[in-house]
């Protein structure tokens, strides 16, 4: 009877006991449930925790003798070491401020910096982002432009300059809500000339046509005869005039561009797809498609694999006429001084023998000709809200921008490293033009030293004289031969997310057209069906996005 | 046996081999592609359309990928998070398994559904950055394998595998003196090796794919696994020897052989650990445990 009452004991016991771990291990489950919501407001100063090999050290004494940005503006690669080369120089050289390197890998950027903002830890400097989407999202600082006129003169003196000559405010696009400023302002020099349009002049000595076309009834007989008359002379026929990359510069030749507004002779805007001219245009795609004389794979690119500016049609002797790719793509090798002549070199190695020109876009029917070209202007990052709140510190970061986008030297050894050992002046025709040196010469090896956009905010800025310099002869080539020539038409709307039903609308939309365009040209539907299409457009969306713009264009 | 005398049976046997046959060659062929381009010296010409052999063999575009040093850096990261993250989690889910199985665990019904509940539904990606945030793990290789130690998945494979065993096998340990311990480690495990080897290819060769948690969590360039190393060569083409300003070299280094070289260099080692482990998947049987 004993041991059964010692049984029932040792029973309830445990129980007892049971019952304890099962409370105690369900409490450890909950322990993980914690409180970090001091964790966003201790990250508002300016050591981050998320930095690589970090000590946390208290703001007060950092303040006091230099000025800390922590840096998340790009990169191409990573870091040669926590404090590359160029970071150093340019410390040493200002004396009193400090740069931290965020590294983020490039292929999942805008996900990494989204981590980094919601963990509380966001860099002062953000570049490489979507300016708009983190302007709607209310997490960048703005200023005025009076403020940045005082801290950066030389940059604005700049950014005047350069808009009165291109006719086009570079002030204007970096105020996101019309007042204040949210990014740098800055241009691009690249964007100064339009897409060129290029012939197989070899194919046309041989069809016996001497000059280069230049209007589109020219063009037009040069295509039927690339097409019929085998110019490679390989007896096959497999040579075709045109494919999608001259689409541009024929629906230029119409008064139109797609996928851009385009200014009516009173003022509005309209969308390019929708006017008139791009009905012509399509007809006259059509008419060639239907005789054979346009490629009929040209719902494929041009470019076929590879480096992604190479026109593979062309470069293999496929068509005879594109507009693929942009000008500095097509620029004759110059050697050394090569801005990037991808798609010539392309070529020469592929056609030892051949030769092409640069010629014009086609002239139309009433007189109107051109290519696609992208605005001058150009956006540059954004700043955190509590790096822009602090002003002192903020106003020190312009004046750093105001020096390295303007002293020549400076700007030169912020983008590719030091003078004599990774770039050196160079000549190209009489003019200054900078040489990079063979073992600096890809992107990655220029990030790793801490080139390119890592303390600036773009590789470009606001002087379009330092970035001619920087580009070598490809600018200077392009001023000489490109000027004269220099037919495009740009987006009167600085960028699709300025207009606010943008998202919801233009991906529909742009199906709803390219099925439409390419269906036409193919023959699959009439012409008459363009009209249609457009009356679609306004009433899917369209005539939203017409009326926005049209406010948008009103306000610059 | 099915009498497969007639006619019927053997064209349907004929069919089926030649469409299975179709199949995986079409599976087949693209490794094969990638592998022919890569071993292809691009001076000879580059491989368009189907080819079944390089034009020029040459071993440069494999030199040329393991003389990065990154992709070494990616070889150590790799190793390590696979052998510790692998061991870890074999630790814990067996354990747990273990655990679970046992029908009489105090609260069994009340722990399996609460381990079930997380497998349907988890907190999103920022809330799992919060997390691991704060607790301090950021930029550390913990982050990597503590996350997904235990997968819920693999546990309740586990402890349905080991619910398979006769309770018998316990008791006898038991009367033989063991503790939960010893039954577990020196009976229950031994006897589970098919089970064992699934879950820890699984967990191995989820390791040793894994690239994303790498990039969120890890800030440091240096610690990046080989995946993400991988990924930064195939889909950016930034690296050293790909990305060029002047787009020159068009005949001595051809972007597309680099790529498949490196693609073949992160799975090459995993290609050959998995024959090893499969001799597992068909070993334990019960025979002779249970004896009289």
């Amino acid at each position: 009877m004993f041991d059964k009452y010692k049984m029932e004991v040792d029973n309830i016991m445990k129980k007892t006991m049971i019952w304890i771990f099962t409370v105690a291990l369900f409490l450890s489950v909950l322990s993980g449930c914690s409180t970090d919501k001091n964790n966003k407001e201790t990250s508002v100063t300016s050591t981050p925790t998320s930095a690589p090999v970090k000590t946390p050290t208290p703001t007060e004494t950092i303040e006091n003798e230099k000025y800390h940005y922590t840096l998340c503006v790009g990169n191409y690669g990573p870091y040669e070491s926590e404090k590359p080369t160029v970071i150093a120089y340019m410390e040493d050289f200002l004396g009193d401020v400090e740069f931290e390197l965020i590294y983020v890998e490039n292929t999942e950027r805008q996900t990494k910096v989204n981590m980094l903002i919601a963990g509380g830890t966001m860099p002062d400097v953000l570049g490489t982002v979507d300016q708009y989407a983190m302007y709607k999202e209310d997490i960048i600082g703005s200023w005025d432009e009076q403020f940045f006129r005082e801290s950066a003169p030389d940059y604005s003196v700049l950014i005047d300059t350069t808009s009165e000559e291109y006719g086009l405010d570079g002030w204007a696009v970096t105020k996101f809500d019309g007042e204040r400023m949210y990014t740098m302002p800055g241009f691009r020099i690249n964007n100064a000339f339009a897409d060129v349009v290029v012939w197989r002049d070899d194919w046309l000595t041989e069809l016996g046509i001497n000059k280069i076309p230049e209007t589109l009834n020219e063009a037009e007989e040069a295509f039927y005869a690339i097409t019929q008359d085998d110019p490679d002379g390989n007896g096959k026929d497999d040579t075709y005039g045109l494919s999608s990359g001259a689409f541009n510069s024929i629906y230029g030749a119409f008064g139109t561009m797609r996928k851009m507004w385009i200014e009516n002779s009173d003022g509005t805007l309209s969308y390019g797809d929708t006017l008139e001219g791009a009905k012509q245009a399509t007809a006259q795609l059509a008419k060639w498609y239907a005789d054979g004389v346009l490629d009929p794979e040209f719902i494929n690119s041009e470019n076929e694999g590879g480096y992604w500016a190479v026109s593979t049609k062309f470069n293999t002797g496929r068509i005879g006429y594109t507009g693929y790719a942009n000008w500095y793509h097509w620029h004759p090798d110059l050697g050394t001084a090569n801005f990037n002549a991808g798609g010539t070199l392309d070529f020469i190695a592929q056609n030892p023998d051949g030769s092409f020109k640069i010629g014009v876009p086609p002239i139309g029917p009433n007189g109107e000709r051109g290519t696609s070209q992208a605005d001058i202007r150009q956006l540059g990052t954004v700043f955190s809200k509590s790096l822009v709140d602090d002003t002192d510190r903020f106003a020190r970061l312009l004046q750093v921008y105001n020096t390295l986008y303007t002293d020549k030297d400076l700007f030169f050894t912020n983008a590719l490293g030091i003078e004599g050992t990774h770039w050196f002046y160079g000549e190209y025709d009489g003019k200054e033009i900078v040489l990079i040196d063979e073992n600096n010469s890809t992107l990655a090896q220029q990030t790793a030293i801490g080139g390119l956009p890592t303390i600036t905010t773009s590789n470009e800025g606001p002087s379009l004289e330092l970035q001619t310099i920087r580009y070598g002869g490809g600018i200077y080539w392009a001023q000489e031969n490109l000027t004269d020539i220099n037919y495009g038409y740009v987006n009167r709307v600085f960028s699709n997310s300025v207009l606010p039903s943008a998202a919801e609308y233009t991906s529909e939309l742009a199906t709803l057209m390219d099925e439409g365009f390419i269906s036409i040209i193919t023959g699959d539907q009439p012409i008459e069906y363009f009209d249609k299409m457009v009356s679609d457009w306004y009433k899917f969306g369209g005539e939203v996005l017409t009326k926005e713009a049209n406010d948008w264009y009103s306000m610059q | 046996m099915v009498n497969k005398n007639n006619i019927g049976s053997r064209i349907f046997d004929l069919c089926n081999i030649v469409m299975m046959f179709t199949f995986c060659l079409s599976i087949l062929y693209p490794f094969w592609n990638v592998l022919m381009v890569s071993l292809n010296d691009p001076s000879a010409g580059n491989l368009t359309g189907l080819s079944l052999l390089p034009k020029k063999f040459t071993l440069e575009n494999y030199k040329n990928v393991l003389s990065y040093p990154e992709i070494w850096n990616g070889y150590r990261e790799t190793i390590i998070r696979t052998v510790f993250g692998t061991c870890a989690t074999m630790l814990f889910t067996t354990t747990s398994a273990y655990a679970l199985a046992q029908h009489d665990l105090p609260n069994r019904k009340f722990w399996t559904v609460i381990v079930l509940i997380p497998m349907f539904f988890s907190g999103g990606l920022i809330p799992s950055y919060l997390n691991v945030k704060s607790l301090g793990l950021i930029d550390s290789r913990m982050s990597l394998i503590l996350p997904g130690l235990v997968s819920i998945y693999n546990l309740i494979i586990m402890r349905n595998y080991i619910m398979t065993l006769p309770k018998e096998l316990r008791e006898s340990a038991w009367i033989d003196g063991s503790n939960e311990f010893t039954t577990c480690f020196r009976i229950i495990i031994p006897l589970s090796v098919p089970i064992l080897a699934t879950v820890s290819l699984w967990t191995l060769v989820g390791h040793w794919n894994a690239w994303f948690d790498a990039i969120i969590y890890i800030n440091d360039a240096n610690k990046m696994p080989l995946q993400v190393v991988l990924r930064r060569i195939v889909m950016e083409g930034s690296s050293q020897m790909l990305n060029q300003i002047k787009a020159e070299d068009f005949g001595s280094i051809y972007p597309t052989a680099i790529k498949n070289a490196s693609i073949y260099i992160c799975t090459i080692p995993i290609l050959c650990v998995y024959p090893f482990i499969q001799k597992y998947f068909v070993k334990g049987i019960l025979i002779g445990s249970l004896k009289g």
